[in-house]
């Protein structure tokens, strides 16, 4: 529980929008200059994985949790940062390289129609990663896997030469295939991207129990990308918050829902809509979200916080550690100008 | 209690083979075009067993019998269709002709689908620099037209290794010629349909598991790209048959000692106002007939693999 499995240091990952050579000449002010724009999606994300944990990701639609979760499983390079696998650094290696890792970190994507190669049965869906890792298999080997792999998530052995779109069962049963193919290399890492996003609700508690299921078998440690927090307060280890490309609050699951800090945090757990409660108002944020393509100059969070000060649009706030286990950044916070 | 599910469950199996097979069924101007095109395949397969004469006979060329009119005009049924100027049973000739013909046009296009499949699937996965060089050869390829590619290649082939070299490798050249002129509309389309599966998920999973770029884009992206291939092919061979046809006429296809529907055609051509039309029409009807055969089954596939219509 307490090994960290992944960290990840100072990450970033800048996009270049994609401008053809003569785009990218302005004519301004009398000249032509030459300019790229660029799109931040991660400034600087530090945040350890803890082995057997479920470390869930919340944040607003655009604030870098996808890209964070591509950046860390290889299929975006990070521009500045690194990321470790028990104290390996993974970030700057080639696909050959990195093929040891490939086993032991995996993915689950959000859309089940578009995750499953609508030309494979499940069975090629499963036996092509398990004889590519394992090229010394026979035959019956790998079917013999299959037939448990497919056994662990619920689906009957018998429906393995079915293609993805005869299962009935629609989104679940092809959710529970995307997490039988990440499983097939026994990986303990799994990343998981919005994977209930595109379920329905009645299927996402099935979804989730079969993946804390596999969690308990296994040791699996998650990283659950998420905006629904109603699945966060029921899976999660620790959590942490996200606003435009920065951890901006990291701690325990029941201190975050207990006594949340940052602001945006705050926020955004007052707007969980609530049967048994009538207390709290939400809390408005007013202002837009900032378009993440210039490199923002102090607290990612100054243009909607009721709190900021000059200290918050000049300098970055830094994690800081509080007594009951969080790391929050802000200043405000730091200074005691907030009470909570 | 999750297996119980697999019993109400309806097996709505229809793979793509199936799917097609169930519509061409219904369809009766398809099924028409599916009908000629098997004949005429059969035919050309036959051709050695079909045809009355042997034409490698020393004696199937016969000038004292040039120019016999078809067998209802003449009731010589010796010749059913009549003979041409050299004195060759016409029948026997255009079943060769039709042989020759078919090879030509299927070799021509399985070398411009293997060559556009590799560099559009290329140009699409890798993208960036490589795409753009590959498609910009593409446009160079395809502003030049085709024939004149062909005419330009054959002639300085012909005046540099002399005709007899040329008759004797004829139909490899004109393979070659017509396969590698074509190529670039194949690569359009495969790359277009690589671009749009790229962005889906299963790629990513793909590359998450580790493997190569080579496998993802023959193993996983190829086959969700075959029905537009499907579609083309079809089409394509009729092109490459008028192609071949169309050189022969101009005199840079096939020998007259071998001749193609189009050689026949154009050799007919000469006969065509002394009166024996039809060393001419009948060759012309056959290529017709093909041609329209195989533009209609391009059609209904099109129309039918219409992923509005068709998805899955």
């Amino acid at each position: 529980m307490t090994t960290p499995l992944i960290q990840i240091r100072g990450l970033e990952k800048t996009f270049t929008t994609n401008e053809s050579w003569l785009g990218q000449w302005r004519f301004r002010r009398g000249k032509f200059s030459k300019q790229k724009s660029h799109v931040h999606a991660l400034n600087g994300v530090d945040l350890t994985i803890y082995q057997g944990e479920t470390l869930c990701v919340v944040g607003e639609t655009g604030c870098g949790k996808s890209t964070l979760a591509r950046v860390i499983m290889g299929l975006a390079a990070p521009s500045a940062g690194e990321i470790d696998y028990l104290a390996e650094r993974i970030d700057h290696l080639n696909d050959r390289q990195r093929m040891f890792f490939r086993r032991r970190m995996q993915m689950v994507f959000q859309n089940p129609y578009a995750s499953l190669n609508p030309r494979m049965t499940v069975y090629q869906t499963l036996s092509e990663p398990i004889s590519f890792h394992n090229p010394l298999f026979t035959q019956s080997q790998v079917d013999e896997k299959i037939e448990e792999l497919l056994e662990s998530v619920g689906i009957s052995a018998s429906s393995s030469n079915r293609y993805p779109h005869e299962f009935s069962g629609g989104q679940r049963q092809r959710q529970r295939i995307s997490l039988a193919r990440a499983l097939s290399v026994e990986p303990d890492f799994i990343v998981a991207d919005e994977p209930l996003s595109a379920l329905d609700v009645s299927v996402q508690a099935q979804v989730l129990n079969l993946m804390m299921d596999k969690q308990e078998e296994r040791n699996l440690s998650y990283l659950f990308i998420t905006h629904d927090l109603a699945v966060v307060e029921h899976f999660a280890t620790r959590v942490a918050v996200m606003y435009l490309g920065r951890i901006c609050e990291l701690s325990s699951r029941e201190t975050l829902f207990g006594s949340p800090k940052h602001p945006y945090t705050q926020a955004l757990l007052s707007a969980i809509p609530r049967l048994d409660s009538n207390t709290a108002e939400p809390i408005r944020l007013i202002g837009e979200v900032p378009t993440p393509t210039e490199k923002p100059v102090g607290c990612v969070f100054q243009a909607r916080c009721p709190y900021a000060n000059q200290r918050c649009y000049e300098s970055s706030p830094a994690m800081v550690l509080q007594t009951d286990g969080s790391s929050v950044a802000c200043h405000a916070i730091e200074e005691g100008r907030l009470w909570k | 209690m999750k297996h119980l599910k697999k019993d109400i469950l309806h097996p709505i199996s229809d793979t793509r083979m199936s799917h097609i097979w169930s519509g061409i069924i219904g369809d009766k101007l398809a099924v028409l075009a599916l009908i000629i095109f098997a004949f005429y395949c059969l035919v050309a397969l036959l051709a050695p067993l079909l045809a009355p004469f042997d034409v490698n006979d020393v004696h199937f060329m016969d000038l004292l019998n040039a120019e016999i009119a078809p067998s209802w005009i003449t009731h010589d049924y010796r010749f059913l269709l009549g003979t041409d100027a050299q004195g060759r049973d016409l029948l026997s000739v255009i079943l060769y002709g039709t042989r020759l013909s078919l090879t030509i046009g299927i070799c021509a296009v399985l070398i411009q689908a293997t060559l556009g499949i590799c560099i559009g699937l290329v140009a699409g996965y890798l993208g960036g620099r490589i795409d753009n060089f590959l498609m910009r050869c593409a446009d160079i390829q395809l502003s030049f037209s085709n024939m004149m590619v062909a005419i330009v290649f054959l002639a300085i082939f012909q005046s540099l290794f002399g005709m007899a070299l040329y008759q004797q490798f004829a139909m490899i050249i004109l393979i070659l010629v017509i396969g590698l002129s074509e190529w670039p509309l194949f690569a359009r389309t495969i790359r277009a349909s690589v671009l749009a599966e790229k962005q889906q998920e299963y790629v990513d999973a793909a590359r998450v598991m580790g493997f190569g770029s080579k496998r993802i884009m023959f193993r996983h992206i190829l086959p969700n790209t075959l029905s537009p291939i499907l579609v083309i092919f079809t089409i394509q061979i009729a092109n490459a048959i008028i192609a071949e046809a169309a050189l022969s006429f101009l005199g840079l296809g096939m020998p007259s000692s071998e001749p193609s529907l189009g050689a026949l055609i154009s050799e007919g051509f000469a006969y065509m106002f002394s009166g024996s039309w039809w060393i001419c029409v009948l060759p012309s009807v056959t290529l017709i007939i093909l041609i329209l055969a195989m533009n209609l089954l391009g059609d209904w596939l099109r129309d039918h693999l219409n992923p509005k219509v068709y998805k899955d």
